[in-house]
């Protein structure tokens, strides 16, 4: 059953429902929100805006079947947009361990139609955990300019749980007083 | 030296003088032969050496404070790594701390990014910066950025451990963006400081046309991890970059992964979420949320919102040019001009309408329609006028409109001539007598009218502008209650599609009252105490909102 709740951005404290379409920030994954991914409960979100301008495109995602490293997973993938004219172009792209086989990983139409699309992305992870496949979805809409969104689409690789962590140097955490240390360039004259 | 000289005569002392004399000029000549080095059995005394005054107890310690700031490229509309640019954190919080990390001492830098601070000298101590705005006279604010990612800890520049020693002395501190080329390989320390330099351009700005404003406590979400994936914050999933009310504080969250999304350096974007902080905290905001775009035709109340902050983007960067990067290396994305972008279906349900309107209100270049120059303060007096915060009606381009066109400042038959250029004409708040449907029919009048005990009034949910909270989704209806009681307020359908789930939400002055969201299908009872007042009631079928099997239906409401 599709969680249901409304929701309303108000000044006042009082009580906002929480529209499901909008438990994630709206874009995103409304797969995602009915699996009952877990919220902590200091991140509670009572009230939210609908997120940076971008294209009017929603996904909603499920990994088709369990996945293993080096095993060949497929993503179902539909895709409703908010436009009634103009072209999009979706392209797929992997994480940190993700490869997206190429045959797959472009989806374009037309957006004069109603129905919402469906879209397969195969793909193939080398190891374990939580990786992502990336989508960037570029609409060009007749009078109105070109528009980007992009997503993170999660899939869970079978074996030990770990979350896909960014490039770069990792700063300094420091447990004790809750801060992240980020070391400076300084200079010293005496 | 003294010398005692017994004689017996006169001619015995003048010899004894003779003797005396030879004698010193001897002393004299072992003293000189002593000094360089020769024999002599007698010492000089030492001239005495200037007592050295005492150590300063305390030192000061001053500096410069400053990130580094990565541009936009305006031509592919992503990051332009090779213009980056030492910028002054300004208004930042600087302590200097002791090697126990207690802190000795702190201040705020200036506007230039300068601090100064007196500490214990001879003292290994150290220079920090948090990523923190902080002002607590006159205009007041609070902004930290916090990891979501690493228990919400604050970020914190540090400098080296180093001894205050016995003078005044100079740390300068600088954030790196941790780019090393061709990706980022170091840490990315400016991110956090860039991010509050946009969220500072907007608080000084505001306090200049308000100089007691108070603005609540504000956090932003930030981490290299925070990508545009649905599903729990505390792992960066933070689906796009947006503002909220997380655990009961009032959250701007920042997308920050590399060559996907990134918005630390998008000063467009964090001024457009800081619009919407504004709106729910200081001002009024009904919008409903849902995916938008300029081009799009939307809910009024969220066409209104989100035109607000795309228009305040372009006022409090002196760039009417929004823009947004992202991609592999983060160099590519998009732009949407505020001033000029022409929506293919204006109205009072285009977000691209409402950013033109209340930017040319705004900007000193007359154009087009535009002969307005009335700056940020005759907006800011409209959004935080009681007229439109209390107001029984939904804040849209209508409420707004009335109010901004009753400020002295503001010349009505040149903010006339605005909201015509957009195809608004609809009258007073409430766009009584509108005639721009935007291609839905259904979707006029903007506001129905019910009445307890009356008739059914029929409105419909459509999917034909989109789903979502797309234009003719949603629909409003005003209700007076004349007296508090119980009331049963009913959506049926009667025609279109079968198989909808009509949602009734009763709002008072923009609050929401009682709801009624079961899954019922094809009609929605509620039973609600309601005190006395003027109402909007939101029916919208969820099939539509949520995109799940959309289609057209319509329904009789009635309030009993």
């Amino acid at each position: 059953m599709i969680k249901k709740a409304t929701y309303t951005l108000s000044l006042a404290t009082g009580a906002a429902l929480l529209l499901g379409a909008c438990a994630a920030p709206e874009g995103g994954d409304l797969t995602e929100q009915a699996d009952g991914v877990e919220k902590p409960a200091s991140n509670e979100i009572t009230a939210q805006s609908p997120g940076k301008p971008s294209a009017a495109i929603t996904l909603t995602h499920k990994l088709r079947n369990a996945v293993g490293p080096g095993q060949t997973g497929v993503v179902d993938v539909t895709v409703a947009d908010g436009y009634d004219a103009g072209a999009a172009s979706l392209t797929a792209s992997g994480g940190e361990g993700v490869e997206v086989i190429v045959a797959s990983a472009l989806l374009e139409y037309d957006m004069s139609g109603d129905d919402p699309q469906s879209w397969e992305i195969l793909f193939q992870a080398d190891s374990p955990g939580a990786r992502y496949i990336n989508i960037t979805a570029n609409v060009t809409n007749a009078g109105g300019g070109d528009m980007v969104k992009t997503f993170s689409l999660r899939v869970d690789i079978e074996g030990d749980n770990g979350v896909e962590k960014a490039d770069g140097a990792a700063p300094v955490i420091d447990s004790e007083n809750n801060e992240v240390i980020l070391e400076a360039e300084e200079t010293i004259d005496n | 030296m003294r010398f005692v000289i017994q004689v017996s005569s006169r001619a015995t002392f003048r010899q004894k003088i003779r003797q005396l004399v030879v004698s010193a000029l001897g002393i004299c000549a072992l003293a000189a032969c002593d000094s360089g080095g020769g024999g002599g059995s007698t010492t000089p005394a030492p001239t005495p050496t200037p007592t050295p005054p005492p150590s300063p107890t305390t030192v000061t310690i001053s500096g410069k404070i400053t990130f580094d700031l990565v541009p936009a490229n305006t031509v592919t509309n992503g990051l332009n790594y090779n213009a980056t640019v030492a910028r002054p954190a300004r208004g930042v919080r600087v302590e200097v701390v002791n090697s126990a990390g207690s802190v000795l001492a702190s201040t705020i830098t200036d506007a230039a990014g300068d601090y100064s601070l007196t500490t214990s000298s001879n003292t290994n101590v150290r220079i920090r910066a948090r990523a923190r705005l902080l002002k607590s006279t006159g205009a007041t604010w609070d902004v930290t950025v916090r990891d979501n990612t690493s228990g919400n800890a604050d970020y914190v520049l540090a400098g080296s451990l180093t001894s205050s020693g016995a003078a005044n002395s100079t740390r300068n501190l600088n954030a790196a963006s941790g780019w090393g080329g061709s990706s980022y390989t170091g840490v990315r320390a400016a991110a956090p400081f860039a991010i509050l330099d946009a969220i500072y351009e907007a608080l000084t700005q505001f306090e200049a046309i308000d100089a007691g404003i108070a603005f609540p406590a504000l956090q932003v979400y930030w981490s290299v991890n925070n990508r545009p994936a649905s599903g729990t914050i505390a792992n960066g999933e933070i689906g796009t970059s947006f503002y909220g009310v997380l655990g009961g504080v009032p959250t701007i969250a920042v997308l920050g992964a590399a060559n996907v999304d990134t918005d630390e350096y998008d000063r467009h974007v964090l001024v457009h979420e800081f619009g919407h902080y504004f709106e729910d905290q200081l001002a009024r905001s009904d919008s409903p949320g849902g995916s938008h775009s300029p081009s799009a035709r939307l809910d009024a109340r969220l066409a209104f919102s989100e035109g607000w902050g795309n228009a305040l983007s372009g006022i409090i960067l002196g760039d009417p040019i929004y823009r947004d990067s992202l991609g592999a290396a983060q160099s590519t994305g998009f732009n949407v001009n505020v001033e000029t972008y022409a929506p293919p279906t204006p109205g009072w349900f285009s977000e691209g309408s409402v950013q033109s309107i209340i930017y040319d209100v705004f900007d000193s270049a007359d154009d087009g329609a535009d002969a307005l120059s009335a700056g940020l303060t005759p907006i800011y007096n409209a959004f935080v006028s009681p007229s439109f915060t209390n107001s029984p009606l939904a804040a849209t381009i209508f409420l707004w409109a009335e109010v901004i066109r009753a400020d002295p400042s503001v010349n009505t038959a040149a903010f006339d001539a605005l909201i015509s250029a957009q195809s608004i004409n609809g009258a007073g708040p409430d766009g009584a007598g509108e005639t721009n449907d935007g291609g839905i029919a259904t979707s006029l009048p903007v506001y129905k009218t019910a009445t307890v005990g009356g008739a059914a009034v029929v409105i419909c949910s459509v999917d034909n502008a989109g789903t979502g909270n797309q234009l003719g989704v949603r629909n409003m209806i005003r209700v007076n209650v004349p007296t508090a009681g119980a009331y049963t307020l009913q959506a049926v359908r009667t025609s279109g599609d079968t198989g909808r789930d009509p949602d009734i939400v009763v709002l008072l002055n923009g609050v929401t009252q009682a709801a009624g969201i079961s899954s019922v299908s094809d009609s929605e009872t509620l039973n609600a105490n309601l005190a006395a007042g003027d109402y909007v009631i939101d029916v919208y079928d969820f099939r539509n909102v949520l995109g799940n099997s959309p289609g057209d239906a319509c329904f009789d409401f009635t309030i009993l």
